[in-house]
């Protein structure tokens, strides 16, 4: 559970040097909202939108407060591999959040929840309380930002 | 990377999380742990602190209850020997204009000299029982006891009782939620399970009626019935219920491009004109103003 819910908090999250704290936060959402889950549908969906939906909380109340989430990747020492190299597929990941650090939040999360939730647009719409044009253009740009950014590394 | 444009706009761009594989980085199982023992502890601390809130709360409205009990019962201890019988009998002729009491002194009048006798007798004992009886005489105790035949007021009760239909949509609404059902229909879709995808909407807005679940369910229900089920006026059907439950909501620019596409897909061609009238005027800056536009003039160009 917990690696999920880090992982998902670290795609919703600019930088790594807050994501635990997130991720706490997170799981006592998880927590206080288990008496809601009845068993019926899938677990990991519905810790899933629990999770994002605390992120959000998280954010705006952050913003409300006028602190910033900024992107600030692992200083060495600060958040070691403990765990040694990880495996190509985290690495994929990995760079993946790297170019989402670049994005705007709005349009972060609107690929986020499109591609790693499998959100339709008028979800992401009612989730992020926008309209559904809003979402695909978001979409429409993060994608195209997504990858010009992704071209621009790989010329590297 | 320019394939990857050649892909479609549906195309994810980032990798799915499975298993413990993910972009954050990995900790330690020791730091793991410490962490979910930092979770426990916090929730634990939270749930101590609600408890001892709650404790404090009701020691204080029990304390509160407890003393103003006992001033009330000294209070009704003390009034009727300073008031004696006067304040009594006085009291039982106030409420004597409302209609409820006037049959009620023409029927019984051996009923009467009881409440004046009580409380010579019974003023050592009953009398803190009697006098909030006593209290609320005027109000209830003429309709329920007596004269049913004023319970005019009670017509007000069946009015607040109307929404009956309620109940078991909140049986329902028990079992699964919102979130829950609209996840369950996403990965459905996934499997291109259409219909079955359909039936957890339907389940859906028949559960959480009125929720802005069901409100995004409506509108992802109808552009599946639209697109993949080949039932447009089933689709138009649930725009315009998701236009009338929400006018001005997040999705109605969404709910009118539907309803002008399914009139299309009837061949309704007037319907259409409107709809789409309907979508330029309310929602003068949709990125669909173009084509909107185009369509509207050639439908136009077709029957002047």
């Amino acid at each position: 559970m917990l690696p999920r819910v880090r992982n998902l908090v670290r795609y919703l999250v600019p930088g790594d040097s807050e994501v635990d704290d997130f991720a706490q936060e997170s799981m006592i959402a998880l927590m206080k909202g288990l008496r809601s889950y009845r068993g019926d549908g899938a677990f990991v969906a519905w810790t899933d939108r629990v999770v994002s939906r605390s992120v959000f909380k998280q954010l705006r109340k952050r913003k409300r407060s006028r602190q910033r989430v900024v992107a600030v990747g692992a200083t060495p020492g600060d958040d070691p591999m403990e765990r040694g190299p990880q495996p190509d597929e985290a690495l994929a990941h990995r760079e993946a959040v790297a170019l989402l650090d670049e994005l705007s939040l709005e349009q972060r999360h609107a690929l986020v929840l499109r591609d790693v939730l499998e959100m339709t647009s008028p979800e992401i719409a009612e989730q992020l309380g926008v309209p559904v044009e809003t979402v695909r253009s978001r979409l429409k740009v993060a994608k195209a930002k997504f990858i010009a950014l992704a071209e621009k590394r790989g010329q590297r | 990377m320019s394939a990857e444009h050649s892909i479609g706009p549906e195309a994810p761009v980032l990798p799915r999380l499975s298993g413990p594989i993910g972009p954050a980085l990995p900790i330690s199982d020791d730091r793991a742990q410490a962490m979910v023992n930092d979770v426990l502890r916090e929730w634990d601390g939270r749930t101590h602190a609600r408890y001892r809130m709650l404790a404090r709360a009701a020691v204080f409205t029990l304390g509160f209850l407890v003393s103003g009990g006992g001033a009330y019962a000294v209070w009704q201890y003390y009034l009727p020997v300073s008031q004696d019988d006067p304040a009594p009998a006085e009291h039982r002729p106030a409420p004597a204009p409302s209609p409820a009491l006037v049959p009620a002194e023409d029927e019984p009048p051996d009923e009467e000299p009881p409440p004046e006798a009580v409380p010579a007798d019974e003023a050592t004992e009953d009398v803190p029982a009697r006098q909030p009886r006593r209290a609320r005489t005027p109000r209830v105790a003429p309709a329920v006891d007596e004269e049913p035949v004023d319970e005019e007021p009670v017509d007000e009760e069946p009015v607040d009782e109307e929404p009956v239909d309620e109940e078991p949509v909140d049986e329902e609404r028990e079992e699964r939620t919102g979130g829950e059902l609209l996840a369950e229909a996403n990965a459905l879709r996934a499997q291109r399970r259409w219909a079955d995808a359909e039936r957890v909407y339907a389940t859906l807005l028949r559960t959480h009626r009125g929720t802005s679940d069901a409100y995004a369910a409506m509108i992802a229900a109808a552009s599946l019935r639209l697109e993949k089920l080949r039932n447009p006026r089933g689709a138009l059907t649930l725009y315009r219920q998701a236009l009338r439950s929400r006018p001005r909501g997040h999705l109605a620019e969404e709910a009118r491009l539907g309803i002008a596409q399914c009139q299309r897909a009837l061949g309704n061609r007037s319907g259409e004109i409107q709809a789409v009238e309907e979508l330029l005027a309310r929602h003068p800056r949709t990125p669909h103003r173009a084509a909107a536009e185009a369509r509207l003039a050639a439908l136009r160009a077709d029957h002047p």
